[in-house]
């Protein structure tokens, strides 16, 4: 018989608050995390808003742990945010065999050490002070780079230190497909504890791309919005006058656990993974596939994996990122694979409020997704004023809304043509 | 009934040559195709040896101009080897169900051109020369062309080859360093084995044969040290052992469902039998201390192939010459194996051959691990010529064309502390 898959411990970090109950409550209220960006002087951007966390203060983790001095802003949320998903399941106190847990994260890259980067560069300029003289490169980058801040850069550090933290031997890996990332990783958590691989997974992802690099290379694409004029009001997925999204950073953890497991140590159930799809557009690299192909597909993939139906879904956790071609398409694939019903079935996106977390968003989607279902609180798409008649579905405008749910689809869909569906039930 | 999975299709670029064919005849050689440096001047630095590859025309494998200047180095390199690895394995994509393909990389921070970047940085300084942010936003930006972040983003190998050969099932990319290609191979396996496809790509690809790339390597102690002219200092496993030599590349096997694989007449050059991966809690090279992680990956690995120890002919070491590492991958093996059958198994390093290529090097690995057991040689492990006590295991030293090879173990351990090993079978027919 199949393993079955419960959510034992959440955790997030996010610009509506920095754990599970502040964005919460945050979302209910229908308020926006969106700023002017802070995190560097981005007055002459093309884009100078962005979701960032605030009030985050580390330094507890860095008392206890001094490795976490250097870690990166990803590590950064992913640790604090794990840490609160790690307390909730109550592992804190709970002796499990480290080699039965592991680990399978969507961390994204821990930014750029801009000031020695540039250092080193600006070091080496050649003769004619045109191109840089690569010999001296080797040079300074060598003194001027730090070895910490270097190492951290890479995603696969996040993962170095959550297992060292919280005690996990078992099935590691880090996923980093855009958008999708963190979905991806949970499905994949899900599919590693079903085979028996491991009895408790600490899963999501953690990302900031509030970097120079990352808003300079987002705007470069004309990705990200630029109604900078007012930040609450930038996020508008399925709006009519939505222009592109808006980047955010934070993390999103989730404890997975097998059923009997879970059981035994009587810990608190939120709910149920039962379905995974994941698929790829195989189109192009830059825009969705025009039908949903992949993202119908993953839809499916992921209801013929649960045994349920379309109508079994009380609400769709759309990915909703507010880009004009992303909105339209998705409400395409959702009309496709729900047919009459998708008109009957709220959708909303959470961007709205949020903006986009990358490699983060999916995992903060899920978690709000079981929360749905715990609380019977549908989270609004907020900034929704104008109707666009090629998204012609329930969004949940502007207001939270009160309905009892048993089944929340969520999608993820990742620059590059990923495509990843998840489903969360009520646990009976 | 568990679903079996067989390995029908390699592809490679390294620097002993674009395909697998050129490789396997040096290994056979013996010839390692590290050498000075090249693409650029890199007097004074301490390791000016590396794994370039000298002869690749990127154009002879992706035919689209415009996606061509949207792929790094990397990128270009994946799809070569994928390109590579669908010829290997006589696919006719036309007549494979898109649906029921997919693909798994390893990737992981690909590195900027420096020449690209410094131009967005050079025009964002003031007058007396210091970097001001205003000045990025307003006009350093601009130098950058449109699509500039597609050419480093870690998931476009996989992107950019779904989309060349029409993959419509998973596709996902693997960031865990040293081990994200092994992996991303492992993660394969087990998508196949639970009917989540037919048919998946799996390997990955790395370019840090680049200033940016090596001075990060030299950053974190990495490198051998010793004479930068040395073209024999990456040496695994040896007592003279310090570190290891840059290397570039892309391995990529194509991994079938058995009865997919025989339906359609392939060649099978060997079946994945069992996946192991564990997490470490150290990293660093001076930091390392604790072999469990890497125990537990391969005890899991051979677990799920269902064989016993003394079924394993050869392992594969990760071998990535770092003193510390070497070491603990020497006591893991002990301890997994009990000393007497550890004294007995014969040991293999393969990165001398093409240097460390890093994000691809388990992708490679599995490449030479699926030539092995296919022709049933095993490779020397080069520059071994001093045993270090402490190691205590058999290293290949010579050819050897005797071996009889049933079953290979396959380990790659990244330094972040992600450990991943796979258990490849010899295929004799069902």
């Amino acid at each position: 018989m199949s393993r079955r898959v419960v959510v034992t411990g959440v955790g997030i970090v996010s610009p509506l608050g920095n754990n599970v109950k502040n964005t919460w409550d945050n979302m209910m209220l229908g308020a926006s995390g969106v700023g002017s960006i802070t995190l560097f002087e981005a007055s002459t951007f093309p884009t100078k808003i962005a979701g960032e966390v605030k009030n985050f203060n580390f330094k507890p983790w860095i008392d206890r742990d001094k490795l976490l001095a250097r870690v990166g802003r990803n590590t950064q949320f992913a640790v604090y945010a794990a840490g609160e998903a790690y307390e909730d399941a109550g592992l804190d106190h709970f002796d499990y065999d480290p080699k039965r847990m592991g680990i399978y994260f969507a961390a994204g890259d821990g930014g750029v050490d801009l000031k020695n980067f540039i250092g080193a560069l600006c070091a080496s300029w050649g003769n004619n002070g045109e191109v840089i003289d690569k010999t001296d490169y080797l040079k300074n980058g060598v003194n001027i780079l730090n070895r910490y801040a270097e190492l951290e850069q890479e995603p696969c550090m996040t993962l170095a230190h959550l297992s060292r933290l919280f005690r996990v031997r078992g099935p590691v890996s880090n996923c980093l497909t855009a958008c999708a990332a963190s979905s991806q990783a949970i499905g994949e958590a899900y599919e590693t504890i079903r085979r028996g691989d491991a009895d408790l997974m600490l899963t999501g992802g953690a990302h900031s791309m509030i970097h120079p690099f990352g808003v300079a290379g987002f705007n470069l694409l004309t990705a990200l919005t630029t109604k900078n004029e007012d930040p609450k009001k930038a996020s508008r997925p399925f709006d009519f006058k939505r222009d592109g999204f808006v980047l955010a950073e934070g993390s999103g953890v989730l404890i997975l656990e097998e059923l009997e497991n879970a059981r035994k140590r009587k810990a608190k159930i939120y709910g149920e993974v039962v379905g995974y799809g994941s698929t790829a557009d195989a189109y192009r690299l830059t825009d969705s596939h025009p039908e949903g192909r992949g993202a119908i597909k993953a839809m499916d993939l992921a209801f013929k994996s649960a045994g349920i139906k379309p109508e079994d879904v009380g609400y769709i956790n759309a990915h909703g990122t507010s880009t004009v071609v992303n909105d339209m398409v998705e409400t395409l694939a959702i009309k496709k694979t729900f047919g009459d019903y998708a008109y009957k079935v709220p959708v909303s996106s959470i961007k709205s409020m949020l903006g986009h977390l990358i490699a983060a968003a999916g995992a903060v989607e899920l978690i709000t997704s079981f929360l749905v279902i715990q609380k019977s609180m549908i989270p609004p798409t907020i900034n929704f004023e104008e109707k666009d008649p090629d998204c012609d579905l329930d969004y949940v405008p502007n207001q939270a809304r009160e309905k009892k749910v048993d089944t929340v689809l969520s999608n993820s869909f990742g620059f590059g043509g990923q495509n990843i569906t998840l489903l969360a039930r009520k646990f009976e | 009934m568990r679903r079996r999975v067989v390995v029908t299709g390699l592809g490679s670029v390294s620097c002993l040559g674009i395909g697998t064919d050129p490789l396997w005849k040096a290994v056979l050689e013996s010839r390692s195709g590290i050498g000075p440096i090249q693409s650029f001047a890199c007097d004074g630095f301490p390791v000016q040896q590396g794994g370039e590859i000298h002869d690749f025309n990127p154009r002879d494998f992706v035919e689209n101009r415009k996606s061509l200047k949207v792929m790094s180095r990397d990128i270009q390199l994946a799809c070569a080897a994928s390109t590579l690895a669908f010829q290997d394995a006589a696919i006719d994509i036309s007549k494979i169900n898109p649906e029921r393909a997919g693909i798994t990389m390893g990737a992981g921070l690909l590195d900027n051109e420096i020449d690209e970047i410094a131009a967005c940085i050079r025009n964002s300084l003031d007058e007396s020369g210091n970097f001001q942010m205003t000045k990025f936003g307003a006009e350093g930006i601009r130098t950058l062309f449109p699509l500039w972040m597609l050419k480093y983003l870690p998931n476009m190998p996989a992107c950019h080859i779904s989309i060349m050969y029409n993959l419509q099932g998973p596709s996902n990319t693997i960031t865990t360093a040293c081990a994200a290609a092994m992996q991303a191979v492992g993660e394969a396996f087990r998508i196949i084995e639970r009917d989540g496809a037919d048919l998946m790509v799996a390997g990955g690809a790395e370019c840090r044969m680049n200033p940016f790339g090596i001075t990060r390597y030299q950053v974190l102690s990495a490198l051998v040290n010793g004479n930068a002219a040395d073209r024999q200092a990456y040496r695994p496993f040896d007592k003279r052992r310090s570190g290891f030599v840059v290397g570039e590349g892309s391995g990529v096997i194509i991994l079938e469902e058995l009865e997919h694989a025989l339906r359609r007449g392939a060649k099978i050059y060997g079946e994945v039998a069992g996946y192991g991966t564990s997490a470490d809690f150290n990293y660093l090279p001076e930091n390392l201390s604790d072999s469990t992680g890497r125990e537990l990956a391969m005890e899991m690995a051979l677990r799920d192939s269902g064989l016993k120890l003394d079924q394993v002919n050869l392992i594969h070491a990760h071998g990535s010459g770092i003193p510390k590492d070497d070491l603990l991958e020497a006591r893991s093996i002990h301890k997994v194996f009990g000393s007497a059958l550890a004294a007995r198994l014969p040991v293999v390093a393969t990165k001398p051959f093409i240097g460390h290529t890093g994000f691809a090097s388990g992708g490679l690995q599995m490449v030479l691990s699926s030539k092995m057991i296919q022709d049933q040689k095993v490779p020397a492990t080069l520059n071994y010529d001093e045993d270090d006590s402490e190691i205590g295991l058999l290293i290949v030293k010579k050819l050897n064309e005797d071996m009889k090879l049933n079953a290979i173990l396959s380990n790659a351990f990244g330094l972040s502390g992600q450990n991943a090993s796979i258990l490849m079978k010899r295929w004799e027919g069902k």
